[in-house]
């Protein structure tokens, strides 16, 4: 008993101690940056991109970093009390949220084509909650080339009218394009805007880090396509550019970076490059099997130069 | 005293778009209700006049969560119009691909969308706000907020094997007419045995004890969310070119198994549904029904899709009683979530099998570069239920026509011009709504059929 009444003080006294170590020694709490996740006309294919960072994942963003206000996919507040949470976080965190917008905004017939809530008869279009929740913001990062500039959600004939963020605010918008957004681009879009302030961009709001050179220059398969050797068919090992790749005008790290935990991408399951990170994205595009030439040019479509 | 009170569920958050729920209640029981597909892009619009080879990779774009499953639905629609003879071993593969999907999307669904639904986040991990109707105890609820971090990875794993075999995840590029553009290696076999092994060991330590825990608190959710027991499939997992399934499809209607379904006899019907029919030839074919989202009477994006009249539900629990040919229970809420984590289990095991069959470096693409006929029709169930692709094209394989219905057509049909409720809204009504200033039944019921609004929302012939 003598023995063990010894051991339970020194126990006292070691915990005392651990203790006062722990408070000496550990970081302090990081405060978690408040974030606004707003989807509008979209095909969630964004918020399902983020949802496959492996490093962090997802539950470790939430955690550690993000203090997250409302997202139509994650956020597990629902109905009228999820959207007076995202109006609350206006007020009470001004110009301190980060608003990250996935999918396009329809302008045809008012805006109606996407409506993100009703309450009490009042339909709030995805129009009218950008513009409100925008110029708040203290930065705003369009997920997806839908956000950005238009995308899948905006190709012809775009009966919705759905357009860019760009064409809806007028600020700076970070645009972390892709059809899905790569997770490495929209979580490391994210860790640069919390821990060192905004990331540095291209002509058309996209990153460097991420966009700064085309596919084809860093493509694996650049070799063939210098001594002009072409894949005849899908699944062939050879140079995509006959089978319709867009790598020599795509802006992106895909060859480096690869996807879904750097296993593959594209080029290398033996497919072109459908060039989903361009401003004229998928119209531009298309045909998706036709060589980058005889591309179709359709109305209206502004074609991006390399 | 005023006894009916309408409230406005709005937005329905964890699901893929846009959702709001209107209904109506009289002394705490909901006896009307009205789901609203609040978003409309156009797809069907937007494939006519590009290349039909094209409508894998652009009708991925429809959905992100069950991409995967517009690629094989259209993929088998181009089998179908070149008539391609497609190798063996590209059937496994593409099977075991899509298999992939649906593990990601059920994981996520049951955790990330459904869960939250009946657990208490702690504050670190991301505001919930008051919550009611929590039964766990503690220790149960860390648990299941143990597994709710875990699932995130998880469910990313299996994108990953997807991934292997298909270059990217979502909008894969992987499947495409004529079989898939990645060899089988033994390297790549054993990339996504070995995912595999940890998403069968997931679900055997997490995803059925955690299924088990909500069944035995929640147990009265088996006599919630009843909709009529009318079921569709078309089927799950082809085998062949003929377009055999190894999960078979067909029509249960009132424990009546019928297993060819008659395609003319699908229906659709824009009586509650944001369209209108006036023909503008400027802008497509004269069959499409123009978006009209103030049109007097109408409340959803989503049109009534019926089958000899009558709405049928879709998705795991349909799936799962065609399987048997009968339904012992009544479609329930629990049933929903219950079939859907057997179902990922059976799908995973399956996926390791086909796995050990795969050959290393054989042939898995075979198409034909000319079109054979001017139609065809790709047919799948996806995650959440029936697909359906059809399209015609013209001899330079231009597309003259696309229509898709998606499951989320099916379960989110609005009032049809019978007057006839779809599933959703059927589950709804009768349900008894114990606090009207939270209404948690509603999202329960709702995310049990796991909605997906961004493929409900098309504009389709009518």
């Amino acid at each position: 008993m003598g023995c063990n009444e010894h051991f339970i003080m020194s126990k006292e006294k070691f915990l005392s101690l651990y203790h006062s170590w722990l408070k000496d020694g550990a970081l302090p709490p990081t405060p978690k940056t408040p974030l606004i996740w707003l989807e509008l006309n979209a095909c969630s294919g964004d918020s399902i991109a983020l949802m496959n960072t492996q490093e962090p994942n997802l539950g470790q963003v939430l955690e550690r970093y993000i203090d997250l206000r409302f997202s139509n996919a994650l956020f597990a507040v629902e109905g009228s009390k999820a959207l007076d949470s995202l109006f609350k976080t206006i007020r009470l965190y001004k110009e301190e949220f980060i608003l990250v917008v996935e999918g396009a905004v329809p302008l045809a017939d008012r805006g109606l084509y996407a409506v993100v809530a009703e309450k009490n008869g009042q339909k709030f279009t995805a129009k009218s909650i950008l513009e409100s929740i925008g110029p708040r913001a203290k930065y705003v990062v369009a997920a997806g080339t839908c956000a950005s500039f238009g995308g899948p959600s905006a190709a012809y004939p775009n009966l919705s009218g759905s357009v860019g963020v760009r064409d809806v605010l007028k600020r700076q918008i970070i645009n972390v394009s892709g059809c899905p957004n790569n997770p490495d681009w929209i979580v490391g879009t994210l860790f640069h805007l919390l821990f060192y302030g905004l990331p540095k961009l291209d002509k058309e709001g996209r990153p460097l880090l991420f966009y700064q050179y085309t596919v084809h220059t860093h493509c694996q398969r650049r070799s063939y396509f210098d001594k002009k050797e072409f894949a005849k068919e899908l699944g062939d090992i050879e140079c995509m550019f006959q089978l319709g790749c867009v790598g020599p005008r795509t802006p992106s790290d895909c060859p480096y970076r690869q996807w879904n935990d750097y296993v593959n991408w594209p080029v290398r399951a033996n497919t072109p490059c459908i060039g989903c990170t361009n401003v004229d994205f998928p119209d531009g595009s298309m045909p998706f099997f036709v060589p980058l030439p005889q591309k179709e040019k359709r109305e209206g479509v502004t074609v991006e130069k390399d | 005293m005023l006894l009916l009170k309408r409230i406005n569920f709005s937005p329905v958050t964890r699901l893929s778009g846009l959702l709001s729920v209107e209904v109506l209640v009289e002394k705490n029981v909901i006896i009307d209700a009205k789901v609203k597909g609040n978003q409309f892009r156009g797809f069907e619009w937007m494939l006519v006049g590009r290349n039909i080879n094209d409508a894998p990779y652009f009708t991925e774009r429809i959905c992100g969560i069950c991409s995967f499953a517009h690629g094989t639905a259209s993929s088998y629609l181009l089998d179908d119009i070149f008539e391609d003879d497609i190798p063996e071993q590209a059937y496994i593969l593409r099977n075991i691909m899509l298999a992939l999907e649906f593990l990601q999307n059920h994981i996520r669904h049951f955790y990330i969308f459904s869960l939250p639904d009946f657990i208490t986040l702690p504050q670190g991990i991301q505001y919930q706000g008051e919550t009611v109707d929590r039964r766990f105890d503690d220790r149960t609820n860390r648990r299941l907020v143990d597994s709710y971090l875990s699932a995130f990875s998880v469910a990313a794993k299996a994108h990953e094997g997807q991934t292997v075999f298909a270059g990217k995840a979502p909008h894969q590029h992987g499947i495409v007419h004529g079989g898939a553009t990645v060899s089988p290696t033994a390297d790549k076999i054993m990339h996504v045995k070995s995912i595999i092994h940890d998403l069968i060991d997931f679900i055997k330590e997490r995803l059925l004890p955690d299924t088990e825990l909500l069944e035995r608190f929640y147990g009265d959710y088996y006599h919630i969310g009843i909709s009529s027991s009318h079921f569709l499939s078309h089927g799950l997992f082809r085998k062949d070119k003929k377009g055999n399934t190894l999960w078979p499809g067909g029509v249960l209607t009132n424990n009546r198994y019928v297993p060819k379904i008659d395609f003319s006899s699908i229906k659709e019907d824009i009586t509650h549904s944001s369209y209108e029919k006036t023909p503008d030839k400027d802008l497509g074919p004269a069959e499409l029904a123009q978006p009209k989202p103030d049109k007097e009477g109408a409340y959803t994006f989503v049109k009534a899709v019926h089958y000899k009249g009558v709405p049928y539900e879709v998705g795991p629990l349909a799936r799962a009683y065609i399987l048997q040919g009968y339904n012992e229970y009544q479609p329930s809420t629990m049933a929903r979530i219950l079939t859907r984590s057997l179902e990922t289990q059976r799908i995973a095991e399956l996926t390791d099998k086909w796995l050990s069959t795969l050959q290393p470096e054989t042939q898995v693409l075979k198409r034909k570069k000319k079109i054979a006929r001017n139609e065809g029709i790709g047919l799948t169930d996806a995650p959440r239920g029936a697909l359906l692709h059809t399209a015609k094209v013209d001899d330079k394989e231009k597309i003259l026509e696309y229509g898709i219905i998606t499951p989320t057509v099916w379960n989110f049909s609005p009032l049809n011009s019978y007057g006839v409720h779809g599933p959703v809204e059927e589950a709804l009504i009768n349900t008894f709504i114990s606090d009207l200033d939270n209404p948690v039944e509603i999202g329960r019921i709702i995310r049990a059929f796991d909605p997906c609004l961004s493929c409900g929302t098309h504009i389709i012939r009518v």
